[in-house]
Order: structure tokens, then C-alpha cells, then sequence
């Protein structure tokens, strides 16, 4: 199945500039298998994955409403700092994570046995960089 | 021939002491029983919930008293728990065994139980042993199904 890429101008919001930054971290964690950004709106606004893409677009909004839904249960159990919400199958696990301003999430698709500690070393840099890219609201 | 029976009959009797010990609880004991072996068999687990369908709370045990609203919490987490299998159906052929919302010292895994009938949220601190979990959180999720089933 090819790499559908969604920055092809016919996206509102799309910004070519995160397709580089989405590259960067594949080729950084070899482990990761494709990259999603996802706008406020759980519209998809980057993609380096392989799907169809009106699965792309179902798969962004979802990954929208999983880590919403995460942040409600932490803010419910006054628990803070949720950095993600990890989904996992028997062979694949796929990583949901806003960015700091929380202007995005970012959806990380990985095989198993992932390096965890790579990922989790990666994605921080990753998601800082979706942030500058999308106005520069990023925290540090 | 007396002697024989004699002995089963000491035998019964050891049997039932078994059962009758306190604190010796099996995966087919009660549901609350369930679950408050599963709380501490494995350590660092702070809370585990089991949650209808609906995401309506049906049971639960805590280490400490309940500091939030579970009908919220259940609810939201298997709401998590559905949008991170529809991202799976979306993504992936295989369906999605559970999902995990981290903090930097805490998560909360939710699985729903092998029928779909119930999921099962576990709170745990950022340090549990995540093998042990795994490995416990499979009976725990086969027993609840069982004792939800007979109501």
C-alpha cells in the first residue's frame, strides 16, 4: 500500500513543512512504522503512514477523541501530566500524544517488540518541533 | 475399609479448613474478592474498576478511599478504550487489546474482558511491574466475565 501524504493542498491546515519533521523522527526511530499529525480539529494535517486515506481521517479523529479521553480521566482522577495514550494490539502498538500547546496530536504506529526508551526519547523533540511548525506555541 | 474412609474424611475436613482460612482467595472466589486479590497481588496496582459496556462502573477496589467520580472516570476510559480500537480498525487488520494513558508516575490501563462484556480499568503507579500485570490482568478480566455472567 503506498504512503498516502495528506500535504497535497487540498487539506485545510496542511503544512508541508511538518512532512521533513515527520521523516526526521521515522528515520530516527527505526522501530516506528508511520507518523500521523492530527490538527485542533482532529482533521489530519501530516502523514507518513500507509492507509487508505479515508482511514487516515477515521484513524485521526479517533486518536483525537483517545487522548481527549485520556486527559479527562487523569484531570477526573486529579492525576498530572498525561503525556499519551498507548494503544496495543498482540503485534503492534500505536502512540497518541498531544503536543504541548496541545495545537496537535501526534500518532506514532510501531511493531513489537518496540524500543520503548528510543521512542520515548524521540517523541518530546517531535512533538515540540509539530508545535513551532503550527505557530510556534510550543512550552518547553 | 473404616480406615480408608476415615482418612478421606480427614482429608474433607483439610479441604474445607483450605477453604475456610482467611485470606486464601481463589480467581473463582466472589467478584469483590476478585478483586481485591488482584490489588494485591500485584504491587503498585492503586485501584482496579470493572465497567459495563456503557462505561457504567459495576465494581470496584481501592487501596485508599475513592478520591473521584468513578461513573466519570469509567465512562471516559472506555470511551478511550473505543476510540483506540476504532484507530486499531483503522490502522490495523488485529483488534486492539488495551489501552494505556500515561503520566510521567502513573497509568491507567484499560482492557476490555475476552467476551467485550465488561472492561476492566487498573490504576497503578508509574513504577508497577507492567510484566506482572500483563500477566495477572488476563484471569482477572476471564474471572470477572464468569462472575458477570451469572448475574
Amino acid at each position: 500500500m503506498p504512503m498516502a501524504s495528506l500535504v497535497d493542498g487540498d487539506v485545510v491546515g496542511a503544512r508541508p513543512e511538518l512532512d521533513g519533521l515527520l521523516g526526521a523522527f521515522l528515520g530516527e526511530v527505526s522501530d516506528a512504522t508511520g507518523v500521523l499529525v492530527t490538527g485542533e480539529s482532529g482533521n489530519p494535517i501530516a502523514s507518513k503512514l500507509a492507509a487508505e486515506r479515508i482511514q487516515l481521517i477515521a484513524a485521526s479523529a479517533m486518536a483525537t477523541l483517545a487522548a481527549w479521553a485520556g486527559e479527562v480521566v487523569a484531570a477526573n482522577l486529579r492525576l498530572s501530566g498525561m503525556w499519551g495514550v498507548t494503544i496495543e494490539g498482540p503485534t503492534w502498538k500505536v502512540i497518541v500524544a498531544p503536543t504541548p500547546s496541545h495545537a496537535a496530536v501526534v500518532l506514532v504506529t510501531l511493531e513489537k517488540p518496540a524500543d520503548g526508551p528510543r521512542v520515548q526519547r524521540a517523541l518530546p523533540g517531535l512533538l515540540r518541533a509539530v508545535d513551532r511548525s503550527l505557530g510556534g506555541r510550543t512550552t518547553q | 475399609m473404616a480406615g480408608i474412609r476415615q482418612n478421606r474424611v480427614i482429608e474433607v475436613d483439610e479441604e474445607r479448613s483450605e477453604e475456610m482460612r482467611p485470606g486464601k482467595v481463589s480467581w473463582d472466589a466472589p467478584l469483590q474478592d476478585s478483586l481485591t486479590l488482584f490489588l494485591t497481588s500485584v504491587p503498585g496496582v492503586l485501584a482496579i474498576v470493572v465497567a459495563d459496556r456503557n462505561g457504567l462502573p459495576v465494581a470496584s477496589a481501592m487501596r485508599d478511599k475513592p478520591r473521584a467520580d468513578l461513573v466519570a472516570v469509567s465512562a471516559m476510559a472506555v470511551l478511550a478504550m473505543e476510540a483506540g480500537r476504532s484507530v486499531a480498525r483503522n490502522l490495523h487488520a488485529t483488534q486492539a487489546n488495551t489501552v494505556t494513558i500515561e503520566g510521567e508516575s502513573w497509568k491507567v490501563v484499560v482492557s476490555p474482558t475476552p467476551s467485550g462484556l465488561a472492561n476492566v480499568l487498573v490504576m497503578m503507579e508509574g513504577t508497577t511491574n507492567l510484566g506482572l500485570l500483563k500477566l495477572t490482568l488476563p484471569r482477572v478480566a476471564e474471572a470477572i466475565e464468569r462472575h458477570l455472567e451469572t448475574l
